[in-house]
């Protein structure tokens, strides 16, 4: 697998859907045949990928609202979101 | 920012112990009805008359309530779940229940029209069956000539239009030879995901275990090439491998345990822990035309029986795995020892063992193994 930039266009799947659950009282994402309990960065990202995004805009926003160096949050966030690339829940588009 | 894990599968039950469990998934079996006849269907040998079905409003009413105990997963099966001509009305009222709809078709009947009538109406997932690799071994399995070309084509069907798709291959004596081109398959039609399962000996496929029981050295083989395959597919192709129980030394966690997460519902309402659970005698299904699906997941004696450790018997009562393993699978239980309160035989600790490996044993010596029981409707038996 290539790999993750900033200049990375990506997108969630309509399919892979992360869905508030009310009787667990946690998020959950709904793939096919599974459900998995995502991490409070695994939401984020995962919230802020429903439509296409830059992974850049994704880093610099999340980066504002922690008020963290873009560089550190890329670091903890690109083996992160290459995993959910790997999975196929998260896809990189053309631009 | 920094989270242990980025994603975690859910707690075997998501609840204190001593509460019932939370649902996580319903097998909806809407019909029996099906235009192939594997004969190793793991739907029972006396199957519902169509005339005896669920109508899509009741089903709506049953997704309802299953999403109020937690569930999230629906899985919508059969039989052939597109023989239903309401399917698609089946599938709009599980959309509005909020629930994840994995379609598990063999889809030799699904028509481009039909195709965009099921994703607008919310289908997240489809999962296909793969009986074989060639269109003569698929024909030979299902009892259905063309089965294979109609299947491909329905899976670019469906990866056309964006969904997701699966194949699930049961593999077995016949085509276990076959799972390296099955992979190819797979990812020539663009799957998502491989599930090469096999085959579970009961119902049908218990009448037909003589025919189907792989030898030792197809296993060995399957099983080195699914290993290459999924270092060499790494984001490709997720490949889901089920080992055989016949050769395993511990049981599989039948359904993650009885009771636990997950629940089945026949064509006709009854409710069962597993959909296999008719094969255990002596056992009441509680039906959702007379009952709140609530009451039955939380108080009905069939999911009671062997919910939770307190039923068990030695070796499972004092052993270290119970809590993993629930005992393993309770038809299988039931059928090869007679009891289905006993240790699943699969198990090396059982004191019954020794009737599976003497079953398997039987069931490889033959060089040629006799010919299929096919899976159809004849007076409730399974029909030659």
């Amino acid at each position: 697998m290539q790999p993750l930039t900033r200049n990375d266009i990506l997108v969630r799947p309509s399919w892979a859907r992360l869905k508030a659950c009310k009787v667990r009282g946690h998020p959950v994402l709904l793939v096919p045949e599974q459900v998995l309990y995502p991490c409070p960065t695994t939401v984020e990202v995962l919230e802020r990928l429903e439509s296409p995004t830059l992974y850049g805009a994704v880093i610099d926003a999340l980066a504002a609202d922690y008020d963290a160096p873009a560089d550190v949050i890329e670091t903890d966030l690109t083996p992160l979101v290459s995993g959910l690339l790997e999975q196929g829940y998260v896809r990189r588009i053309d631009a | 920012m920094s989270d242990a894990s980025t994603l975690e599968r859910p707690a075997d039950t998501d609840r204190p112990a001593a509460e019932t469990p939370v649902l996580l998934g319903l097998l909806a079996e809407v019909t029996h009805r099906c235009p192939l006849q594997c004969p190793y269907c793991s739907n029972p040998v006396a199957l519902d008359a169509p005339n005896s079905e669920l109508s899509a409003t009741e089903w709506g009413r049953v997704f309802r309530e299953a999403a109020a105990l937690g569930a999230l997963q629906l899985h919508l099966s059969g039989g052939e779940p597109l023989a239903r001509r309401d399917i698609v009305d089946i599938v709009a009222e599980a959309r509005a229940a909020d629930l994840y709809i994995n379609l598990i078709t063999a889809a030799v009947n699904l028509s481009p029209e039909r195709a965009d009538a099921l994703v607008a109406a919310g289908v997240d997932h489809v999962q296909v069956s793969l009986q074989d690799a060639t269109s003569e071994g698929c024909g030979a399995i299902t009892n259905m000539k063309g089965a294979f070309e109609k299947k491909r084509a329905a899976c670019a069907l469906v990866t056309e239009r964006g969904l997701p798709l699966t194949l699930n291959a049961v593999v077995h004596r016949h085509n276990l030879d076959n799972v390296e081109r099955m992979i190819a398959i797979a990812v020539e039609l663009g799957a998502h995901r491989l599930e090469i399962a096999n085959t579970q000996y009961y119902g049908w496929a218990l009448a037909n275990r003589a025919a189907l029981m792989p030898r030792p050295e197809q296993v060995a083989k399957a099983g080195e090439i699914v290993d290459a395959a999924r270092e060499r597919l790494r984001g490709t192709l997720n490949i889901d491998y089920v080992a055989p129980d016949y050769y395993a030394r511990y049981p599989k966690p039948c359904m993650g345990g009885w009771g636990q997460q997950f629940l089945a519902i026949t064509p006709s309402g009854a409710v069962m822990p597993c959909h296999a659970a008719a094969s255990i005698p002596n056992m009441a299904f509680d039906n959702v035309k007379t009952t709140p699906l609530g009451d039955i997941w939380r108080a009905s004696e069939a999911f009671q029986r062997f919910r939770g450790t307190d039923w068990m018997r030695e070796p499972c009562r004092s052993c270290a795995r119970k809590d993993e393993d629930f005992g393993g699978c309770r038809c299988q239980a039931m059928m090869v020892t007679g009891d289905a309160a006993n240790t699943d035989p699969v198990c090396v600790l059982s004191p019954h063992r020794a009737a599976l490996d003497a079953a398997l044993a039987e069931a490889t010596a033959a060089d040629t193994p006799p010919a299929f029981t096919w899976r159809r409707y004849a007076k409730g038996e399974p029909a030659a």
